[in-house]
């Protein structure tokens, strides 16, 4: 009998992971298909960064975007950028700049957000620009905030400066009021940190990955960010907030039932694992 | 003929995310074809980039506004090549000299201001609850954690002892945070791959 | 001509350049000349690593026609297709610009699709981690699951229904433990990297200039 049951518990310490692999898909895949309208709980920290956007972009203010993210993260991202995007493009009278210095994808991806979103009648050049990339990570970020019309010369599809109304009277980053980073890795919010916050001041809200939520806490605690999104769960908070649900707010049943499978395995591995252990006089 | 072009790129893409989701099946050939797809492209995109910025930033302002200046950055950056001759490598190393110059002047520059100095500042100042106390608590002893400079027997005896061993607590309950945030990206990440393959290639929804 | 070969020019270049940035940042202000001159340099910086985004391409290119010319085998085709595709997408965005539809659907039906499902396949792999390896062996590992524990079921809004106190205990969490111990990790990152950034202005790490001929 004792070998038996010392049999099952290595045996379900030997399970195939494949199988492992198709209880996570089907613990995603069943809640995306019939979803279960878990309610989502807006925390004070996204609460926060939404009524720092609102009170730092006031009409006649000007707005950076920077796309700090690739294109693997764009599940994630994805929605917190649509969401902040969308919230600044409800804005009245206020120019928005989209931009990227540390990821080559930047542009694209800010491409991408903007066909999800609703212009709202803002015009290409008037209310808002994408300048593209800017080779240099932290040298870019320097020189960008020093002289803006010394590196920027045309936007992300050629068009010179100088036709572009959105960018007229800006000279360096005192002319900025809000900067808004969303940023997946390095180079991102570390190196804007260096080159913008500290010598100017600029109020920077930031938006990144679960996985960097935990390291940029310092940087809010300390008021160098002013609100801090973080990950899917930021995202659809943030959906939440500006009334438009989307990819986050119907992907957060998914995390809940994930969450909760991948916990099953740490409880079921643990108990599996001492219980053999027990089995076997307490030797590894 | 658009509506085909995209409903052509769905499936291609589907069968893109399968044959990298092949992988931890097992590695095929098909995950190799893959993967060589995504370098080629990411590298493509990269310099692309690149090229722009050469052309828009230097050579558009020796074009159009004569700024003869923006030829030394290019000559430099020729020079970069130079590294795949022998006999001319050494012309390589100015540029990276410039670059890694330039690269830790900015960053030396501000981030004692920045990762340093403020953090402390914050630590220190307004510690008027039980939480703000407990943090700067929290951060000395696990400060003590990295201070190897201290001989082995004192780190191993008296009070030393116990606050690099507490500090590594404290550090582990913000590895936790790291990893439970880690499963919720990992998740969201897979998540967005699933919304994918059944409402946009299935179209289950 | 050794000297000119030599190491000590581009040691110098680092130092002058490094030091530029340093003093324009603290006095910049005061000196407009040298704020004028370090956003030139800077500028320039911004070219000199738009050209070096260029030698990723020509490594590739190297590795793989290598492998073409000796038809590696089980590599060459994968090695052809690579380079073909590689240059297919810098001919349509460089001589059609990025909104070149080719462009736009080669990022978006190919390289998005691979790219992120290349990331979400971590998520099979830290489901199996969860089951085999993560083990509360000792009080250490136990603090570190449990907090991540938390953590998840105050990210899951199934957390919150099951108990109201995991976002409470999360959030203090995050921004008690988790900043004391970011904090400090940060504070000792800054010092390891001021002094290393100083050794490599004055020429003590030498190790981005390459081998000695």
């Amino acid at each position: 009998m004792a070998s038996a049951k010392e049999g099952f518990w290595n045996k379900l310490q030997a399970i195939d992971q494949r199988i492992l692999y198709v209880l996570i898909i089907v613990v995603v895949a069943l809640p995306l298909l019939r979803p279960l309208s878990l309610p989502i709980t807006v925390t004070s920290a996204t609460r926060t960064a939404y009524e720092k956007v609102d009170e730092y972009s006031g009409p006649g203010s000007v707005v950076i975007i920077a796309y700090e993210f690739i294109a693997g993260n764009w599940p994630e991202m994805g929605p917190i950028a649509v969401a902040m995007t969308q919230h600044l493009f409800r804005k009245p009278d206020i120019r928005i700049i989209l931009l990227a210095m540390g990821r080559d994808q930047g542009p694209i991806l800010a491409e991408n957000t903007l066909k999800y979103i609703d212009e709202m009648g803002k015009e290409y050049g008037e209310d808002y620009v994408n300048l593209g990339f800017f080779a240099g990570a932290e040298a870019a970020m320097a020189s960008f905030a020093s002289d803006i019309p010394g590196l920027v010369k045309k936007d992300y599809y050629g068009t010179p400066i100088e036709q572009l109304s959105v960018m007229s009277g800006l000279n360096d980053l005192n002319d900025i009021d809000l900067f808004l980073c969303l940023w997946s890795g390095t180079p991102g919010w570390g190196e804007y940190l260096r080159q913008w916050q500290t010598p100017y001041g600029i109020t920077v809200i930031g938006g990144t990955l679960g996985i960097n939520g935990p390291g940029a806490q310092p940087y809010v605690s300390s008021g160098q960010l002013k609100g801090l999104v973080v990950g899917l769960r930021g995202g659809g908070e943030y959906e939440k907030l500006i009334g438009k649900p989307g990819e986050a707010t119907s992907g957060l049943d998914a995390v809940s039932t994930s969450h909760l499978l991948i916990i099953a395995f740490i409880v079921l591995g643990n108990v599996g694992y001492f219980a053999g252990r027990r089995r076997s006089g307490g030797e590894v | 003929m658009a509506d085909i072009i995209v409903e052509i790129g769905i499936w291609v893409a589907a069968a893109y995310t399968l044959m990298i989701y092949s992988y931890p099946y097992k590695d095929t050939p098909l995950f190799k074809f893959a993967e060589h797809t995504m370098i080629g492209l990411g590298i493509a995109i990269t310099t692309i980039m690149g090229i722009r910025n050469i052309l828009d930033i230097a050579v558009g302002s020796i074009v159009n506004k004569g700024e003869i200046a923006w030829i030394v950055p290019i000559l430099l950056g020729l020079a970069l090549f130079t590294r795949y001759s022998r006999q001319y490598a050494w012309l390589s190393r100015w540029p990276l000299a410039l670059l890694v110059g330039v690269g830790i002047g900015v960053s030396m520059g501000s981030s004692v201001d920045a990762s340093f100095l403020a953090q402390i500042r914050s630590t220190v100042t307004g510690v008027n609850t039980l939480n703000k106390a407990l943090l700067g608590i929290m951060i000395i002893i696990t400060i003590t954690y990295f201070i190897f400079s201290i001989g082995k027997e004192q780190r191993e005896k008296g009070a030393f002892k116990y606050t690099s061993q507490l500090g590594r607590y404290v550090m582990m309950l913000c590895f936790g945070a790291l990893f439970g945030n880690t499963i919720m990206t990992r998740m969201a990440l897979f998540i967005g791959r699933m919304n994918f393959l059944l409402f946009e290639w299935l179209k289950l929804g | 001509m050794s000297l000119l070969k030599g190491k000590q020019i581009p040691i110098g270049i680092t130092l002058v350049v490094g030091l530029m940035m340093i003093v324009n940042y603290y006095f910049g202000a005061a000196l407009p000349a040298v704020k004028s001159t370090t956003t030139l340099v800077q500028n320039w910086t911004v070219i000199v690593a738009a050209f070096a985004l260029i030698i990723g391409l020509i490594n590739i290119s190297r590795i793989h026609i290598n492998h073409l010319l000796k038809r590696s085998k089980g590599q060459w085709f994968f090695s052809l297709w690579c380079l073909a595709i590689m240059y297919i997408m810098i001919a349509l965005g460089l001589f059609g610009t990025t909104k070149n539809p080719g462009y736009q659907w080669l990022y978006n039906y190919v390289f998005l699709p691979v790219d992120a499902t290349m990331y979400s396949s971590l998520a099979f792999f830290i489901s199996s981690a969860a089951y085999r390896a993560f083990r509360a062996r000792n009080v250490e590992s136990i603090l570190l699951l449990s907090s991540g524990v938390v953590i998840m079921l105050m990210n899951a809004p199934i957390g919150e229904i099951i108990w109201t106190g995991f976002p409470v205990i999360g959030d203090w969490i995050m921004s008690v433990p988790n900043v004391a111990a970011q904090r400090a990790i940060m504070i000792c990152v800054v010092m390891g990297s001021v002094s290393l950034g100083l050794r490599t202005l004055l020429g003590m790490e030498r190790g981005y200039l390459g081998r000695e001929e």
